[in-house]
């Protein structure tokens, strides 16, 4: 199926390296890649996830790269660019505006060579001395940037910051509105505020086991999902089985983190429009998703139980039974989320913020942002990983691409996440059987993991080491893809509306800052 | 509850293993004139208890404090002291605590605590042994 | 009672166990805590509460906020939460942060800028607990009435 689909777009099966089961690397030339991105992406409909730059000096002769990950059900196709260090760098951003971002970001983090008119930083905007880049194998992660970086900013004028969250709930991030009447006309976003250098830690100081620790700490609502996918990424690269519990297990954490952070949104959503009351029943609803989580593993958030192989602890029966009952309470939710969903409040969303499914595919957008513009698609059922063959789950999705749909396709993902918990618990393996398989790791292999994070799909891309280390990590969280949008659905508003649209975006910033950008439009 | 790791001097055998596994870096394992020095840095512990999955004697095990509280920064350190192991036969240090012995005696029937230098020492005696014959 | 919260770069986990404790604690002495400030508007806080590691883009930001008030700048008692801020969790070492709050405040001391603060409290864990938020807001309110009788 892929291999005729490849042949379509001029690229021989021959040429096709098969990596694991559903990944596949191909070598491209510079001069291919543009022709091959346009026909894949925009011909034959895949999706295009990310691009990562290697600086591959370390494994082989000294040469850069830039690799683009691009998936359809079933199947992660891996397209590496190889060039010198004098060379141009390749670019498919004009024709496809979902791999800007990430190609910036490689240009200014590696020191691609570009004669693209852009200014000198992307995502080390602040001062930093020019020779600078970090993500080059000779640059040691514990240099200080916090005493050598000059700070100087350059002022935006006519525009105004908007506030998007609730007052206690705050991540630095300028999401600035240029207004004229009252629509709003431009629209800026300025990022980069929670850039912590993750990256970089997990290639050098960290082992690779040692690496799904710092994944989970990306983000403090959806840590989990990253260190499945920073393990499944591994476990694809090394050909690891993961024995049945152990995906089990990973499967019932992920739909606990799920409802916590959609409930945490839509609980935010509810105080955005005025309704306290609803706002601290979610609140309240939400605890008892906490508790869950703090019977099972110990912690109320940073679970700490993924390990490359399987996972640390096994749930007892016990554990279980307790967090059976915490579930049975928590499915009285969905009476509040109707009341939240029927409000007038709510209602008035409809039609604000529209995305159409076309431009939801050409920006990128994934997870409820797209689904509620009417792109079925969800990793959890097209790229099946943990336990999701073994469970019985509808995808919803909605066609009106407003706020509205927005925050109703994730009440109703909501409801399955609860039916995936309840066919989890009640399964036998669940607290039978081996919770870890035994690896060994060799360098050089690359390998792509996807799980569906509650804000969207989430990619971890590495290539292994020597000494038990990464050699490469690269990881594309969802709000990295989803920010792209908040352009197309803030012109034209009324900027009174803009906290709520941008709310409905469900935006994780300290995810998406792991290494970011700012852009001007 | 995932407290804090509790670390228990009575069985640590000073090998290190946690400082090596954890991956904030706030276990320290030193050696210092005839003491192994066992420092946790609570202010940074991110309480993922790896170092208790991997002490190969159980003298850490996870705490059921989760918290600490302080106003310096200095009173977030716990500091256990552990006498070296010395070798039986010349009495200079071996890099582990003084626990060693008594942990590897419920393992193995006799044993014989020596240094690297004496056991080296013995290996070359035998090579020239060998050599006279 | 003026509040200053300060996210330097976290992950969110303690924000949102703030965001729980500080529920909690509304709770206990029923009256509304006021809505804080989120990057330095005044130049004296009765309370700042600071989580995350310190980044360099926060550092920058909080340079721009101290260059356009000027002087010195007091933030009363200061409560660091999270091991990210007490001492730079997972990412001490790393090139963008400055590795928690103590390193990040002789920063911005060496760049020349003057900050008091009457009291600090480091409270550790890994998101910190909601419980532990409690206490301390609480422990604070009540050894210092006049912050209390300030509230609504």
């Amino acid at each position: 199926m892929v291999i005729k689909v490849l042949e379509e777009c001029n690229i021989t099966p021959s040429r096709v390296a098969r990596l694991r089961e559903d990944t596949l690397l191909i070598d491209l030339d510079k001069s291919e890649i543009r022709d091959v991105v346009r026909c894949l992406v925009l011909e034959k409909g895949l999706h295009f996830a990310t691009c990562v730059g290697v600086d591959y000096s370390g494994l082989s002769e000294g040469r850069l790269a830039l690799i683009y990950i691009l998936t359809r059900p079933r199947t992660k196709l891996v397209l590496r660019v190889l060039i010198n260090e004098n060379e141009d760098a390749p670019r498919v951003h004009d024709i496809l505006p979902a791999a800007e971002w990430c190609e910036y970001e490689a240009y200014d983090l590696l020191g691609f060579k570009t004669s693209l008119p852009i200014s000198d930083r992307f995502i080390l905007h602040w001062g930093v001395p020019s020779n600078i880049r970090p993500l080059r194998k000779d640059f040691k992660h514990d240099v200080r940037l916090c005493s050598l970086a000059s700070c100087k900013l350059v002022e935006k004028e006519g525009f105004v910051e908007v506030d998007p969250h609730h007052p206690f709930f705050y991540e630095h991030e300028d999401f600035l509105v240029k207004v004229v009447g009252n629509r709003i006309v431009d629209v800026l976003y300025v990022g980069s505020y929670i850039n912590r250098g993750i990256e970089k830690v997990g290639e050098s100081r960290l082992k690779m086991e040692q690496v799904p620790f710092i994944a989970e700490r990306i983000c403090g609502i959806c840590g989990f999902t990253h260190s499945t996918a920073y393990c499944q990424a591994v476990e694809s690269a090394l050909n690891i089985d993961v024995p049945e519990r152990a995906r089990l297990e990973r499967t019932l954490m992920l739909e606990l983190e799920r409802i916590e952070s959609h409930l945490l949104l839509l609980a935010l959503v509810a105080y955005a429009v005025g309704l306290r009351d609803i706002f601290l029943e979610l609140l309240r609803y939400r605890e008892l998703v906490m508790n869950a989580c703090d019977v099972l593993v110990g912690n109320r958030k940073m679970y700490g139980l993924n390990i490359i192989g399987g996972v640390r602890y096994g749930f007892t029966l016990e554990q279980v039974r307790t967090v059976r009952e915490l579930v049975e309470k928590l499915k009285d939710v969905e009476k509040v989320l109707d009341r939240l969903a029927e409000s007038e409040n709510v209602k008035k969303l409809k039609e604000v913020g529209v995305l159409p499914k076309d431009d939801a595919h050409k920006l990128g957008a994934v997870g409820p942002v797209a689904r509620a513009s009417g792109i079925d698609y969800d990793v959890r059922r097209d790229l099946p990983y943990a336990a999701y063959d073994m469970v019985d789950f509808e995808v919803p999705v909605m066609d009106s691409g407003d706020t509205y749909a927005r925050i109703v396709v994730r009440y109703e993902e909501t409801i399955q996440s609860i039916r995936i918990i309840e066919q989890v618990l009640s399964r036998r393996e669940l607290v039978n059987g081996e919770i870890r398989a035994e690896y060994y790791s060799n360098p050089g292999k690359i390998g792509v993991g996807m799980t569906e994070a509650p804000r969207g799909e989430n990619v971890h891309f590495i290539i292994t080491g020597h000494d038990s280390k990464l050699y490469r990590w690269k990881v594309r969280a969802p709000t990295y893809a989803n920010l792209a949008v908040l352009k197309r659905i803030l012109i034209g508003e009324s900027p009174k509306n803009a906290p709520i649209i941008i709310a409905s975006l469900d935006p994780c910033l300290s995810c998406t800052d792991r290494l970011v950008k700012v852009r001007k439009w | 509850m995932r407290g804090y790791p509790v670390h228990d001097p009575e069985k640590c055998i000073g090998c290190g293993a946690c400082s090596n596994v954890c991956p904030t870096d706030s276990i320290k394992v030193e050696e210092r004139e005839g003491k192994i020095i066992w420092i946790h840095n609570v202010a940074r512990c991110i309480r993922c208890c790896y170092c208790v999955d991997n002490c190969p004697t159980g003298a850490l095990s996870v705490g059921g404090e989760y918290s600490m509280i302080a106003n310096s920064l200095n009173k977030l350190f716990i500091v256990h002291e552990l006498d070296t192991a010395r070798c039986v036969s010349c009495s200079r240090y071996v890099p582990y605590s003084s626990n060693i012995v008594s942990h590897l005696s419920s393992k193995v029937l006799k044993i014989d605590l020596k240094c690297e230098r004496c056991r080296l020492g013995n290996v070359l005696k035998v090579i020239e042994k060998v050599r006279e014959l | 009672m003026k509040l200053l919260y300060l996210n330097l770069g976290g992950c969110n986990g303690c924000d949102i166990e703030l965001l729980a404790g500080v529920v909690r604690v509304m709770e206990k002495i029923g009256r509304e805590l006021p809505n804080p400030d989120h990057g330095i508007r005044s130049r004296s806080y009765d309370i700042t509460i600071v989580t995350g590691p310190g980044t360099l883009g926060n550092l920058c930001r909080i340079i721009r906020d101290l260059e356009k008030i000027g002087g010195e700048v007091d933030l009363g008692h200061v409560i660091v939460l999270g091991s990210c801020a007490c001492g730079g969790g997972i990412w001490y070492d790393s090139y963008m942060v400055c590795g928690g709050w103590d390193m990040f405040l002789s920063e911005l001391v060496s760049r020349g800028f003057k900050i008091r603060y009457r009291s600090v409290t480091y409270v550790t864990g890994c998101p910190v607990r909601p419980e532990d938020v409690e206490k301390v807001l609480v422990q604070l309110l009540h050894s210092y009435p006049n912050l209390i009788s300030s509230l609504t």
